[in-house]
């Protein structure tokens, strides 16, 4: 199986480093809530890693570990080299952007933006610069005097950029920053992120639930499950390598195929051969292999690829491509195997037969969960 | 970039449709409360009668004698008497509402943060005294700070003290018995306020190198101030011109503004005099519901 290199490359000193760090929670009614198990994460400087996840994987909890918001109760988390043990968070050199902005009401934009240095006791002049600067480098120049009320969601997130921003914190911490921002919004402000995080050289660490945003805005995205990690990469990695059951299905759409390896192919109980090219597994050994929906093509009467043969089920027409859920196999009654794919161009229509081609080494064995 | 300032908002006429619901409520207004202060107001102005009642004679001696101002005629040099019970009332009002709010801060804070069902019932306590009356309450008072009372009974029995401590008929006793009177109206403001804040400001501040202390006075306190400016003026007013805790434990020596008006009306019969007192008690009252006023349309309309 080729494996790209590690990442981050080794070598690169980790701005947040992660050892063993666990969290439990006691409920109201007395349960004990394991948020994190034993989680060890490096988090590389000056670069944007994301913690993707479902609700309640753990990652906010993470997050809210390095911010200093809640103590471990096992492990330890240290920035910049340091152990952050009892460091509260007013003493930590993080600075986070919440979920809800926490943008104080009193306040003007600039009182809000300014709220960090005015504690820190920054001269009066240095202030104004710095203030204007932040608010220059979130795209809101000119607007200090306006009030927090008279701001539209899009433009609350930028302050609440620029207010964590111009205390040049060692690492930015985002909770679920676009979760309040409608879908074209979204995407603006990732492209903006993206290049704040590009043109300051801050590590930035995002926390959400969005693979598409994980996908496009990081360089290391750490997928997280129950209060674990399940494979951490960059984008490429986690999306054409993934590892394990969960991360294959939560990180975009994919096919997954149960079975038992016969010579070199994988045969499901359905009936469906499924040829492969890496033989990791020991045969007649139970193992699940995955299959991404654009790598599967229309095939051509000449196709020398490996074929799967299967009728429409579904179509869905996408603008760009058209998504097909094929049952393949005779479709008449027993068990079939489902496999999605997304074609360019011209598809068969819902219940007429198809062939599908596909190459071997997209097929992905993943490895075995307890 | 600029930004034009937004249109000026046309002004509304007095009178429109459906203010007829408010007269009912204005009809009361007008027979239970202006009419008294009008005739409080128009008494000031005239001459005291000899048995009680007023003489239909226009006579500004009155507000002269409450301000202390000479008289040839009537041999009266300079007397800042009635001044001076003005600013000790105002005084002990004032003692009165900062100790009422420094006790109801944390109580108001705490409740606040309860789930909604323990809310509802700490609120209920503390409105509890309210349902005893006023009368009885200052009495209780009188039981725990006389020389014979719970306090002393107490300090004496453990031997902290051999003579019985000079607690009550001081003004000390009359702010503790109007703290524990007032208390609620200092409560029931301040939780509104401090419900209605978003606790995850607090974690904000700390994220940005806030210590608690400095977070309290840059977040807390400023989003708390209209309750703290209602609960002053709520406690303040009614303490500056409270009869029943400077009567029954104030001080002989130390008059204040209820008492005085009883007397100016009861025992001196002087009718004009205790009108003018009554009327610059009000003005003083007005002048602080106005500040409040103002203070509060400051901040909707930075709320806005």
């Amino acid at each position: 199986m080729m494996s790209a290199p590690p990442f981050p490359a080794p070598g690169t000193t980790p701005i947040v480093c992660v050892s063993a760090a666990s969290k439990s929670f006691h409920t109201p009614d007395g349960r004990l809530v394991e948020a994190l198990k034993a989680v060890s994460l490096d988090i590389p400087a000056g670069r944007f890693t994301t913690l993707l996840g479902p609700s309640g994987c753990g990652k906010t909890t993470l997050l809210r570990l390095i911010g200093g918001f809640e103590e471990p109760t096992g492990g330890g988390i240290f920035i910049d080299g340091k152990l952050m043990e009892g460091i509260p968070a007013h003493h930590r050199p993080t600075n986070t952007v919440f979920q809800h902005y926490g943008l104080f009401p009193h306040l003007t934009v600039a009182g809000n933006v300014a709220y960090g240095l005015e504690i820190a006791k920054v001269p009066k002049a240095e202030i104004r610069q710095r203030v204007a600067e932040a608010l220059e480098m979130v795209r809101l120049p000119g607007m200090e005097t306006r009030k927090i009320t008279q701001l539209s969601g899009g433009q609350q997130q930028r302050v609440a950029l620029a207010r964590a921003l111009v205390l040049r914190p060692k690492i930015l911490l985002l909770d679920e920053p676009m979760a309040a921002l409608d879908r074209k919004l979204r995407k603006e402000m990732q492209t903006e992120l993206k290049r704040l995080q590009h043109e300051l050289g801050i590590a930035f660490l995002c926390v959400t639930h969005d693979q598409e945003e994980a996908l496009s805005m990081s360089d290391l995205v750490v997928v997280m499950n129950r209060g674990q990690i399940e494979q951490q990469g960059t984008p490429r990695q986690i999306y054409d390598q993934p590892e394990t059951e969960f991360v294959a299905g939560f990180v975009g759409e994919i096919s997954l195929f149960r079975g038992r390896i016969v010579g070199d192919s994988l045969q499901t109980e359905a009936g469906t051969t499924l040829l492969i090219d890496a033989l990791a597994s020991p045969p007649d050994q139970p193992v699940t292999a995955c299959l991404r929906p654009e790598k599967l093509a229309l095939a051509k009467p000449d196709s020398t690829t490996p074929l799967l043969h299967g009728t429409v089920r579904d179509a869905t027409y996408l603008g760009t491509s058209t998504r097909l859920e094929v049952s393949l196999g005779n479709s008449e009654g027993g068990m079939s195997d489902t496999v999605i794919a997304t074609l360019h161009g011209d598809s068969p229509a819902i219940g007429q037969p198809i062939t599908l081609t596909y190459s071997p080494a997209d097929v992905r064995l993943l490895r075995h969960q307890g | 970039m600029s930004f034009a300032s937004p249109p000026p908002i046309p002004r509304r006429p007095l009178l429109r449709p459906g203010m007829g619901k408010l007269a009912p409520g204005f009809f009361l207004f007008l027979c239970l409360f202006l009419a008294p202060v009008l005739i409080v107001v128009v008494y000031s102005l005239l001459t005291r009668g000899t048995y009680g009642g007023v003489v239909w004679h226009l006579d500004l001696d009155s507000y002269a004698r409450v301000l202390g101002l000479p008289n040839e005629d009537e041999l009266r040099d300079w007397d800042f008497v009635y001044l001076g019970i003005f600013a000790k009332s105002a005084m002990v009002a004032a003692a009165t509402a900062g100790l009422t709010l420094l006790m109801a801060f944390p109580a108001a804070w705490y409740i606040a943060r309860q789930p909604d069902r323990r809310k509802f019932m700490l609120l209920t306590l503390v409105t509890l005294p309210f349902f005893v009356n006023a009368l009885v309450r200052v009495y209780a008072w009188m039981l725990i700070l006389r020389a014979d009372g719970l306090i002393n009974n107490l300090l004496m029995a453990s031997g902290l003290i051999d003579q019985p401590l000079h607690l009550i008929y001081t003004p000390g006793a009359v702010v503790v018995a109007m703290v524990y009177q007032y208390l609620p109206f200092m409560v029931l403001p301040l939780f509104a306020s401090l419900e209605k804040m978003d606790l995850r400001l607090l974690e904000a501040s700390r994220d940005l190198g806030a210590s608690g202390s400095i977070t309290f006075r840059r977040v807390v306190l400023p989003l708390a101030m209209p309750g703290i400016v209602a609960g002053m003026v709520l406690v303040f007013v009614p303490a500056f011109g409270n009869f029943l805790a400077p009567t029954l434990i104030g001080g002989a020596k130390d008059l204040q503004l209820g008492p005085l008006l009883a007397q100016a009306f009861l025992s001196a019969r002087d009718w004009p005099f205790g009108s003018a007192i009554a009327t610059l008690l009000s003005a003083v009252v007005l002048l602080c519901l106005f500040v409040m006023a103002r203070s509060e349309g400051r901040q909707a309309k930075e709320a806005v």
